[in-house]
């Protein structure tokens, strides 16, 4: 072994020590296999106001509501998210054809009301992750993707 | 202690056999490049409970890309692509509400998430290793950061976390175990201080 390998191999010790990841970490990802939709439709990440504001320096940028689009070909939902005291809170519309939404994080689902003009609500989601669950007029199922809030 | 690699060949087989619903892939996937991924996220100075919450998103993410993955052996550098652009993601979050973002700036905030504990490491030699490590400079961080996950990942995989090509990984290591190494000795002082 070069030295260049035995000095990678101390820190590698060393890391494990001094920095490991934690025990929860892991079981949160592996317990992230049982979140697998087969039977639901993904509606990707379209916009998020966070990403799209890289490199910006914000004036006051840091209080707005971060703002993010997901969508189908023909599905989708825009959200505003708010931080809350108890993790964050959601404003949002979606499709016409949806009649009906969810929010779930790894550990929670809260059934959310859908209005006539598509407009859904949540006061607190815990997080630190979520997705939406939209159900149509026609009996599909689309789920977001992921997104940190 | 063996370092099996991603590049073992078997690769194929662990995403197939979760894509398929298998558990136990799954886990082995999991066992394989949590690790790695946790050393980006803290490579880019991310809080212990952001870098968890990124590598866990990008968990999650994968659960939903396995039945779209069309190279298996890129999982890893899917992986890490994925934590690392959440990693700048906090970080350009970090940079809207005034907090500071500089490499430099960044360096110079003490970590409370790697205290230096003289029981934890019992060996004082790895405590001086880990005390140099956090001196030398971010980028030369966040490679060996990579660079000492376990198992070791693939040059390709720490290529693409890093945006590097990967011809200028083993000159760039050479020069941050370098830098390591000159801090190592007696009154050693970083090359680079991190509040210039």
């Amino acid at each position: 072994m070069s030295e260049q390998d035995q000095m990678i191999e101390q820190l590698r010790r060393a890391a494990l020590i001094a920095d490991p990841p934690p025990a929860a970490l892991f079981a949160s990802a592996r317990a992230a296999f049982g979140l697998s939709r087969l039977d639901a439709e993904l509606a990707a990440l379209l916009h998020d106001s966070e990403e799209s504001a890289v490199g910006v320096r914000g004036d006051g940028g840091g209080d707005a509501p971060r703002l993010v689009s997901f969508g189908t070909d023909d599905v989708g939902a825009d959200v505003e998210i708010m931080p809350g005291p108890d993790g964050v809170a959601l404003t949002g519309i979606c499709s016409a054809t949806v009649v009906a939404a969810a929010v779930q994080t790894p550990g929670s689902r809260v059934e959310l009301a859908v209005d006539e003009h598509g407009r859904f609500r949540c006061d607190s989601v815990p997080g630190p992750v979520l997705r939406l669950e939209l159900f149509t007029t026609t009996g599909r199922t689309v789920v977001t993707t992921w997104v940190r809030i | 202690m063996s370092h099996p690699g991603p590049r073992d060949g078997d690769l194929t087989v662990l995403v197939k056999s979760a894509g398929a619903g298998d558990q136990d892939a799954w886990d082995e996937l999991v066992g394989r490049y949590t690790n790695l991924l946790w050393s980006v996220a803290r490579g880019y100075r991310l809080e212990q409970g952001e870098a968890a919450d990124v590598v866990q998103v990008a968990w999650l993410r994968l659960v939903e890309h396995l039945p779209r993955v069309r190279d298996p052996e890129r999982i890893g550098g899917w992986l890490v692509t994925t934590v690392r652009r959440e990693c700048l993601q906090v970080i350009n979050a970090r940079r809207r509400r005034g907090l500071p973002v500089d490499d430099k700036v960044l360096a110079a905030i003490p970590d409370h998430g790697a205290p230096i504990d003289s029981e934890l490491l019992a060996r004082e030699e790895l405590a001086d290793m880990w005390r140099a490590f956090e001196s030398v400079p971010p980028r030369c961080q966040r490679l060996l950061r990579m660079l000492m996950a376990d198992p070791a990942p693939s040059y390709q995989d720490v290529a693409v976390a890093l945006d590097m090509p990967v011809g200028s990984i083993g000159p760039t290591r050479a020069r941050c175990l370098g830098h390591l190494r000159t801090l190592l000795e007696p009154g050693g002082q970083p090359l680079e201080a991190p509040d210039e």
